[in-house]
């Protein structure tokens, strides 16, 4: 009778998931996403976290030449003088390239404070989760796991008479995990904001894929933010999809299994 | 016919909407963005060999799926050929119609492959009886499997048949009316003959069958070796849009579009392009006006 004990599992792991799905929040209405202005920036902050924001910053430097990257160290030089009225984040990023080359991997660190600055903004805009709401997520999850798991087990054990014995290991282990998996990074408004913006960016994926007309930096920025540096693989500036790319590596770790993982900035 | 024709314009919205000639452009992967960004587009036109059926780009189904009514052009129907018409390319050009919902469908009056040759080019059709003839029964079923209104397209080219029973009007007027089809007038195409051939573009466009005129193609060209190429690769030579405005002098054609193939990158600027289109149609609308 394992079975029933592996069942009360199974169906402790689904009402955790439920849970978890149910306290994020359910989608938000088309029209006022619509009205969300967001910076090519933003979007990429909220599409593919602090990393995705630097890249789609990087690439959009590269295209107007203020930028020189060299991917065989994965360095980047600046080239010229950007301008005054250019974006913190552009700005962050080309002082942090001047004068010597710097790795790619430093520059998200150098700019760490702007990119923060962009996570308080879709935060406040209610676009990210802030850690507390995420780990409350979490522990509801954790919770229904817990409550599921003991009923269940508890209703095997009268059933089968035998001890609960190894089950309790699988109750500690679930429960932690379903704390520790805490809510999605990204809202549910999040979530839909980001799918209108890569339906509505379809164009720009195209365009740019084949070094079409009309492309400005700013709409390389959005194109890499949204879809990721593989959207300039065809393009002049292939070279740089191996440099922009987040290391799925060691990125998660940092930040808690969000940022360069394609779920949507790190709280 | 007649109703075929109300059909297109009906689909045309703008025109029986506005009372004005629709503007269109041709859809390339290149040029995705600007015709997104394009408010003053009213149609847009795919070369059916350059979309693959089973993955029609994102960015043409959001366009269609705004109600932009999206037409679909042949290039390799090759309906002046000898050969028996090949059905699996008309097949797939009612399939890629019927994906887009498109209004119409379009073909050049020329062939593109012999004895299995392909040529890469569109070759004119000697106009003959005999060709018209091939020329009829295979627009017929074309017509027939598309079940749409088919359009026929004249094409530029740099050498002429010797054996000549018509002139290209008189071929067009009788090609039409034998196949109840419409006329889709490239003046880019009618401009480069005119420059290679020597004809009389005026008394040309004053003979066509304008009555069944569906929408006028319009592109760029450059010299080369004494011969004017229809490259779709350069802006607007002033010569076609003269010829645009003489049209629009004598009717009020449906819709214009313009053509542009290659050399699209940052200098390339659509709504330029456009702009000089809609100043040629608006000219000829005042002469044809009187004001």
């Amino acid at each position: 009778m394992e079975w029933l004990f592996l069942a009360a599992g199974f169906l402790a792991i689904g009402a955790a998931f439920v849970t978890r799905r149910a306290a994020s929040g359910r989608s938000t209405d088309e029209g006022a996403l619509r009205a969300t202005q967001l910076h090519e920036y933003e979007a990429a902050y909220l599409a593919s976290g602090a990393e995705g924001a630097v890249g789609a910053a990087i690439g959009s430097l590269v295209y107007r030449g203020l930028l020189t990257a060299s991917p065989s160290d994965r360095t980047i030089t600046a080239a010229s003088a950007v301008p005054g009225m250019a974006p913190v984040l552009e700005r962050a990023i080309h002082a942090a390239a001047t004068p010597a080359p710097v790795r790619v991997g430093d520059v998200a660190r150098a700019v760490s404070l702007q990119t923060s600055m962009l996570k308080t903004s879709l935060v406040d805009r209610g676009l990210l989760r802030p850690l507390a709401d995420r780990l409350e997520i979490g522990a509801f999850a954790a919770m229904a796991f817990a409550i599921t798991f003991t009923a269940g087990t508890a209703l095997a054990t009268l059933i089968t008479g035998r001890p609960v014995g190894n089950a309790l290991v699988f109750f500690a282990v679930g429960v932690a995990a379903a704390f520790v998996a805490t809510g999605p990074p990204r809202t549910a408004a999040g979530n839909q904001l980001i799918k209108m913006l890569k339906h509505d960016s379809e164009p720009l994926k195209t365009a740019l894929a084949h070094s079409g007309a009309g492309i400005a930096a700013g709409d390389v920025a959005l194109a890499i933010g949204l879809y990721g540096g593989s959207v300039l693989e065809s393009t002049p500036l292939g070279y740089l999809v191996d440099l922009i790319r987040p290391r799925r590596d060691n990125s998660c770790g940092a930040c808690g299994g969000c940022g360069g993982c394609g779920c949507g900035g790190c709280a | 016919m007649w109703r075929m024709r109300r059909l297109w314009v009906r689909r045309m919205r703008v025109i029986a909407e506005r009372g004005r000639t629709a503007i269109g452009a041709g859809w390339r992967p290149e040029l995705a963005l600007v015709i997104d960004q394009n408010p003053a587009l009213d149609f847009l036109e795919v070369t059916a060999e350059n979309i693959d059926l089973a993955a029609v780009p994102a960015a043409l189904q959001l366009l269609r799926d705004r109600g932009l009514p999206i037409t679909v052009h042949g290039l390799s129907l090759s309906l002046g050929g000898t050969e028996p018409i090949n059905r699996g390319r008309i097949e797939r050009l009612r399939r890629l119609a019927e994906k887009l919902g498109a209004p119409l469908v379009s073909e050049h009056v020329a062939f593109v492959r012999a004895e299995g040759v392909e040529v890469g080019h569109l070759l004119p059709v000697p106009r003959t009886e005999v060709a018209m003839d091939l020329l009829a029964e295979n627009v017929g079923t074309v017509k027939r499997i598309i079940g749409r209104p088919l359009a026929l397209e004249n094409i530029a080219t740099f050498i002429e048949w010797g054996d000549g029973e018509l002139d290209e009007p008189a071929f067009f007027c009788e090609l039409l009316e034998r196949t109840d089809s419409l006329l889709l007038l490239d003046v880019s195409n009618l401009y480069a003959n005119c420059r290679n051939h020597g004809w009389d573009a005026n008394a040309y466009l004053r003979r066509m069958p304008l009555h069944r005129l569906a929408y006028v193609h319009i592109g760029g060209g450059v010299e080369r070796h004494g011969l004017y190429h229809d490259t779709h690769a350069h802006s607007l030579p002033e010569g076609a849009l003269n010829l645009l405005e003489e049209l629009c002098a004598i009717v009020r054609p449906p819709a214009v579009m313009l053509e542009r193939d290659d050399e699209i990158d940052q200098r390339f600027d659509l709504a330029l392009e456009l702009a000089r289109m809609r100043g040629a149609i608006e000219r000829g609308e005042h002469r044809r006006n009187g004001s």
